[in-house]
């Protein structure tokens, strides 16, 4: 089930009143319906891999049952533990997302020999939500091992966590030490909360089917056969992917946030307006944020972060950015997605410049000086150029799309002129409403807190202004690109 | 709890009767079926699928091309649409791709997603004004014809947007069932016995029980719109060479995927090309074509025929639809003219069902399956056998 889809219009609104109106004040009673409400959710999709979910949950949960038991000193059997813990979820990982890579890279490795070996690829489906799923029961059982929680022992409270449908299929990656207390206590219905909470559902419900899915049209079609569109559109091309990606996956995750906050629960936060960062660290602040934090956390600080010397702070930012590009998906692209970054990354270690802009842009003031734009402007052309390597389907697609804007730039002006006032004209001035409203909003959670607005009138006019906006701009449904993750 | 149930009811309420009116009136006349359905059930029920808001047609085309894998397709615009399956050897073998395509560029685009097994034969459609440079922009995207089901909500948000916008001009329209149209999907089948056949042909029910009062009648909406010099009837400086050139690369196409392709020029009703004559040289489209297209057609050694004017099909203007779309039975005229000069279109054509069909229908305009042993038909009496069919 999807958010932007009538089954999920009819399934939230139904599990919403079960869960306050009959279970309201039994919790567990409320745990075991979510459990049910997020299994009928992802089951929707395929119920065949719903036996992965349960496996994952089943063998962290076990796995932070025995860490309890394990003494510190016990140092092999904690490790092993672990270790199931580790080869079981990046297994499941390996087995259904990497197994091709692996080895058709390897076939094209002993090719490069003047050998050719056959391999055998799986054909199976990738399961929605698996890196994210097995990364948040990751996280439990290595909290639990480095005795930073205490393990769950209500088995429904833990399944409800790692299946909870609000965030099960693309984030935001909850930590267990974050949300497990949440199902741990009752839970009290706020008016405030739930109305926020829909207004997050619909900031995001325009991100979605207004900014990225009407990208979606343009970006797949120039994407397609970029021999047939001049430089100039090209880069545009490139530009509409960066807005479709923010607008889908950020999208996504303010649906998320907003339909956990009509439950009572917090989630969260895993986008921070990230196209208004001045430099490449700060973008990295303000997207993704629960996977750069994972990362963070699980990778780059046991790697030894910033602490060891000079060149063991480069190679643990190489890694972390590497990793998180493979993260992504079983292809080169992603991986070159990462480096790019990591390069980026770079320039600002060398000169220490990597932790400047910690605060909000503009804080005081309603515009940026011109300065923090040409910044702005400078970061964004960046990502734009590594959103390339990401969109494009192969390496060579993306050089050569590259190339192409290159070369041929400063030709075709006409076309351009043309495409951007007929095909690209409404797009684009959605794009320009959406960076509108959130440079207002930048310092709130979401472009929608109206929170600040006092009459209710004006608030309703927003209300069904935005729904308006949807209803007649939102285009044809296209999928989560992050369901392919 | 209660109190933000309340404000929700509420709050919902304008939303309701935006969409309620147009849901129901969407769903009484099953306009909002996936194209999944209405490909399935208008090859295994024969249901006419007439929609009246919204035209998914080329998609659930190729949908029905999928599964039936004909040997001859007839392919082009709604000027082609009058092509029926009985007039080939096996029935079966046969379907009309009509209205798939919208412009040139379609053509390729069409190929390119045709499903795996190819057509034998393709019997081209080339409309004049598809050739007018002034109006064809060349540049815009071709269709997708991705078959990819829309969901019910993107359904829903289309259906309701053409509903009301249909509302506002007076175009909603509702009514019990015709007699007999118990099998239809859309408000035009149901209410008008409009729509395409399973055979991918179209049944114009309203145009043709109406002939006298429309505002076609006698072509006068056809006349007006050239006096006008708009749309289908703008007229033209020259004929677009980028069209013709995709016309050659659609043919080199097709001699790659080994489709041997029938190439016509589809006819206007005489009165209506007597005037485009009138003003011949602002329509270079419609009286160059012909000569422009020839030599391409020649190099793939491939027949092109020009019907522009109707009364070279040995038809008159009864035999038409409206000012440029002939009928049925002009179109079987059409069909004994091509496979007369083509051996392999020829070969697939049942020619004594096509003689029966051009001698024993009973409209001129419309062939009437439920009386196949009609009287042979006198073309003077047809506007009178047209009104009997009420």
């Amino acid at each position: 089930m999807i958010f932007n889809s009538l089954e999920f219009a009819i399934f939230l609104p139904l599990v919403f009143l079960i869960y306050w109106l009959l279970l309201g004040r039994m919790r567990k009673a409320q745990n075991t319906f979510l459990v049910f409400a997020s299994y009928v959710f992802y089951g929707w999709w395929d119920w065949r891999f719903l036996f992965l979910i349960f496996a994952s949950s089943l063998v962290d949960y076990l796995v932070g049952l025995c860490l309890e038991k394990a003494p510190d000193e016990k140092t092999r059997l904690r490790k092993t533990l672990l270790g199931i813990s580790l080869v079981a979820n990046l297994g499941m990982l390996g087995v259904f997302k990497y197994y091709n890579f692996f080895v058709e890279s390897l076939a094209d490795a002993v090719t490069l020999f003047g050998q050719q070996l056959d391999v055998a690829t799986l054909s199976w489906v990738l399961p929605v939500g698996i890196s994210f799923y097995t990364f948040q029961t990751l996280s439990y059982s290595i909290d639990v091992y480095r005795r930073k929680m205490q393990p769950v022992h209500d088995p429904v409270a833990f399944f409800a966590y790692v299946s909870f449908f609000p965030q099960l299929v693309a984030g935001p990656i909850e930590r267990a030490s974050h949300l497990v207390p949440q199902f741990m206590k009752p839970r009290v219905f706020s008016e405030a909360h739930a109305t926020d909470g829909l207004r997050q559902i619909l900031w995001g419900l325009f991100k979605k089917m207004v900014i990225a899915d009407n990208c979606a049209v343009l970006v797949n079609q120039i994407f397609d056969s970029p021999e047939s569109y001049p430089g100039s559109i090209l880069a545009l091309g490139a530009v509409l992917f960066a807005f479709q990606i923010y607008g889908d996956f950020s999208g996504y995750s303010d649906i998320a946030i907003g339909t956990a906050r009509l439950f009572g629960f917090d989630i969260m936060r895993n986008f921070a307006y990230p196209y208004f960062s001045r430099d490449i660290a700060e973008f990295w602040r303000r997207w993704h944020i629960s996977l750069s934090s994972w990362f963070k956390d699980y990778l780059y600080i046991p790697l030894g972060g910033s602490r060891g010397n000079k060149w063991e702070v480069y190679r643990n930012v190489t890694i972390i950015f590497l990793v998180s590009g493979f993260w992504h998906g079983a292809n080169w692209t992603f991986i070159v997605w990462g480096a790019l970054h990591a390069l980026f990354f770079f320039r600002l270690l060398m000169t220490k410049r990597h932790r400047t802009h910690t605060l909000p842009i503009a804080e005081d003031r309603r515009l940026p000086t011109v300065r923090e734009l040409s910044q702005m402007l400078i970061t964004f052309s960046m990502v734009c150029v590594a959103w390339v390597f990401f969109r494009a389907d192969s390496l060579s697609g993306a050089l050569d799309y590259l190339w192409r804007v290159v070369t041929t730039a400063h030709t075709g002006w006409p076309t351009f002129v043309s495409y951007i006032s007929h095909e690209a004209f409404e797009p684009l001035i959605m794009i320009i409403v959406l960076l509108m409203i959130e440079w207002v909003q930048r310092q709130k959670q979401h472009g929608l807190d109206l929170r600040m607005v006092n009459w209710a009138p004006a608030r309703y006019a927003i209300y069904y202004g935005m729904i308006f906006i949807i209803y007649q701009y939102g285009a044809e449904q296209q999928d989560f690109i992050y369901f392919q993750f | 709890m209660r109190r933000f149930l309340i404000k929700c009811g509420v709050f919902s309420i304008p939303l309701w009767v935006i969409f309620a009116p147009a849901l129901i009136h969407l769903e009484t006349y099953r306009e909002l079926e996936s194209i999944e359905v209405m490909a399935s059930q208008n090859q295994h029920n024969d249901v006419l699928i007439g929609l009246a808001y919204t035209d998914p047609m080329h998609l659930v085309k190729q949908a029905v091309l999928k599964n039936r894998q004909p040997e001859v397709i007839a392919l082009g615009t709604s000027r082609v649409l009058q092509f029926r399956d009985f007039v080939f050897s096996k029935p079966d073998s046969f379907y009309n791709c009509g209205r798939a395509i919208g412009k040139i560029q379609d053509l390729r685009a069409f190929l390119s997603a045709y499903p795996h097994k190819k057509p034998k034969a393709i019997i081209l459609g080339l409309d004049q004004d598809l050739f007018n440079v002034d109006e064809e922009d060349l540049s815009k995207e071709p269709r997708s014809y991705q078959i990819k089901d829309s969901s019910y909500g993107t359904r829903l948000t289309k259906g309701t947007k053409a509903f009301w916008e249909a509302w506002s001009d007076g175009d909603v329209v509702t009514g019990t069932n015709l007699p007999g149209t118990t099998n239809f999907i859309g408000r035009n089948a149901r209410l008008e016995n409009e729509g395409y056949r399973a055979d991918g042909s179209y049944i114009y029910g309203r145009l043709l029980r109406n002939a006298e009062t429309a505002d076609e009648y006698e072509f006068g909406g056809t006349i007006r719109r050239i006096n006008k010099g708009k749309g289908r009837f703008a007229t033209a400086t020259e004929i677009n060479p980028s069209a013709i050139q995709q016309i050659a690369d659609f043919l080199e196409n097709c001699r790659e995927l080994d489709i041997h392709v029938v190439g016509f020029i589809p006819p206007y009703a005489g009165k209506v090309y007597d005037r485009l004559k009138q003003d011949s040289e602002n329509y270079p489209h419609v009286f160059e074509l012909y000569e422009s297209l020839k030599p391409i057609f020649d190099a793939e050694d491939r027949l092109l025929m020009d019907f522009s004017d109707i009364r070279s099909l040995g038809s008159n203007d009864f035999e038409t639809t409206d000012g440029f779309h002939g009928s049925e039975v002009s179109y079987l005229k059409l069909l004994r003219e091509l496979s007369n000069r083509d051996k392999i279109l020829a070969s697939s054509v049942n020619v004594s069902a096509l003689n029966h069909g051009i001698a024993h229908t009973f409209s001129a305009r419309q062939i009437i399956e439920e009386r196949p042993e009609a009287q042979p038909r006198s073309p003077q009496s047809s506007t009178s056998r047209i009104q009997s069919i009420e």
